[in-house]
């Protein structure tokens, strides 16, 4: 491992250190927000529950693997605004504190990721997890079928974040602020809770190239239950990397062309 | 009571939220895209099970009921975050030592807000529901609706002060606030129309005053609930109107006695 690698974990785990310390030095509000985020995981699944309940639900998803999409999608949802608060590092950009964090010698993306941790979404993570593995251990799957989905889910994962990042800053060069990008993924994140096959090819396509989010929930769950074949899942791992390109493209030419709004 | 200073206090939050235009478009086409993504959802249940009505609701009903709650979301004003930054910013003392009752001010706050989310999305959604999803409101059923937004508001209003009271006694209520909004979500059927949920489940939110707050004006609008099962039903709610105002009451007399804003 190199020492630049080894020095921004080191860095990271410090400011997961001082967020925590910070976090639970209110220990009552640090539990409310804790189970807000879990109560809001959990409201999913009562969700798709009862829609099994009074119905045969979404055509081609059982509940289990239905369950599996909504839990890898909360984590995904929380996992991002854990490691990227939208809210409070839009309003950094503009009061102008965003500009502290620049001075130091760190790459924008370690700023964006250690920078704004969004503390109580770990309680959505956690429950997304285990709601993931109770799915899970109902259901059988090949070896192969998890390695791949694995492979999609972390290049899924890679894209949300880059993908909020040119958001953030998308917004910032644009209408200099970005409070909206919060309750616009907000609605992303319900948008790829269930099957992207519901919303008509239009809208898979749009999920998938535009607003790349179904990267990280609704193609690993597909390659998951082996809906996809050995060269559909090539093909999806490809796509994935050639998007996470560009977007990294995009990310680091609106960084270099931030201008401070103090400034 | 200078009923003309909160009219203005009124006027100045309209022209500010006035002034945001971007802000006001991404608001409403947010507020809309809830249920067109619950309209996707639903047809694919409703296609896949092959039947017309599922607990009284047949497609048509249920997609209205989504953007009806998505009008009635939008309505509902939000004071108690307000209270917790009042609070928290010590800018509660600052009012307290105007000629003004907080009380009143919060209110015409949500007054101001009720007026302006009323007219740019509420009214809006619901003129399209009736032209485009054929919504035949007789004049009994429209008087019902418009009570019921009445009665939805007064509760929403009350509930948010009794949330936003509790600030008075702690720090930070931020956690909370989104677990109430959560839980009132859920309860008032929010997420999903009450009569879907186990019966159980449904037989103790029939009773609750959460029902009154989204599920109640909408299942009205949408017809999944007859005008005298409507009547029966508000009479409750204005029932739970009074046990509001009481515990408001005693609320505000208890967060006054323990005011301590933080001024962070």
């Amino acid at each position: 491992m190199s020492s630049g690698i080894r020095r921004t974990l080191h860095l990271f785990a410090l400011t997961q250190v001082y967020t925590w310390k910070s976090f639970i030095s209110y220990r009552f509000q640090s539990v409310f927000w804790f189970l807000s985020s879990i109560l809001q995981a959990l409201l999913t699944f009562v969700f798709v529950s009862v829609i099994y309940q009074v119905s045969t639900g979404i055509p081609g998803w059982g509940y289990l693997q239905m369950l599996l999409l909504t839990s890898v999608t909360i984590v995904v949802t929380s996992g991002v605004i854990y490691l990227m608060d939208i809210y409070n590092i839009s309003e950094s950009l503009l009061m102008g504190n965003f500009d502290s964090f620049l001075t130091k010698p760190m790459s924008p993306y370690f700023v964006f990721l250690s920078s704004f941790t969004g503390t109580s979404a770990i309680g959505g993570v956690i429950t997304g997890i285990i709601l993931f593995a109770y799915a899970a251990s109902q259901l059988h799957f090949g070896v192969l079928n998890l390695i791949a989905a694995f492979a999609i889910f972390a290049l899924g994962i890679l894209i949300a974040l880059i993908f909020v990042m040119v958001l953030i800053m998308g917004s910032y060069k644009i209408f200099r602020g970005g409070g909206w990008v919060n309750w616009l993924f907000s609605i992303l994140g319900n948008i790829t809770k269930y099957p992207l096959s519901i919303y008509g090819v239009i809208g898979s396509l749009l999920m998938t190239f535009i607003i790349p989010l179904g990267f990280a929930s609704y193609y690993p769950v597909e390659a998951l239950s082996g809906k996809i074949g050995a060269e559909g899942i090539i093909v999806i791992i490809l796509l994935a990397i050639a998007i996470i390109f560009l977007l990294s493209r995009i990310f680091e030419y609106l960084f270099k062309s931030y201008s401070s709004a103090m400034g | 009571m200078h009923l003309q200073r909160y009219v203005e206090y009124s006027k100045a939050l309209i022209k500010r939220r006035l002034a945001f235009k971007m802000n006001m478009v991404l608001l409403m086409s947010f507020q809309i895209m809830s249920p067109i993504i619950m309209l996707f959802v639903w047809t694919a249940i409703y296609l896949a099970s092959g039947v017309s009505t599922i607990s009284n609701f047949t497609l048509l009903q249920i997609a209205t009921y989504f953007f009806v709650i998505a009008a009635l979301n939008a309505m509902a004003p939000d004071i108690s975050w307000g209270i917790l930054g009042d609070v928290r910013s010590g800018n509660i003392f600052s009012i307290l030592t105007r000629p003004l009752s907080y009380v009143w001010v919060i209110v015409s706050g949500a007054f101001a807000n009720i007026l302006f989310d009323t007219i740019t999305v509420g009214i809006p959604i619901l003129v399209l529901l009736v032209v485009f999803a054929h919504v035949s409101l007789t004049l009994s059923t429209a008087a019902l609706f418009a009570l019921s937004v009445l009665v939805m508001l007064c509760l929403t209003i009350m509930t948010e002060f009794l949330i936003g009271y509790i600030a008075f006694f702690f720090i930070d209520i931020g956690g909370l606030l989104n677990i109430s909004n959560f839980v009132m979500q859920f309860l008032g059927g929010g997420m999903i129309p009450l009569n879907l949920l186990p019966s159980g489940i449904s037989a103790v939110t029939s009773v609750l005053p959460f029902q009154f707050m989204l599920y109640t004006p909408a299942a009205i609008f949408t017809g999944a609930v007859s005008n005298v099962q409507a009547e029966q039903s508000l009479i409750l709610g204005v029932l739970w109107l009074g046990i509001f105002m009481v515990l408001c009451y005693g609320m505000w007399y208890a967060a006054k006695r323990h005011i301590d804003a933080v001024g962070v």
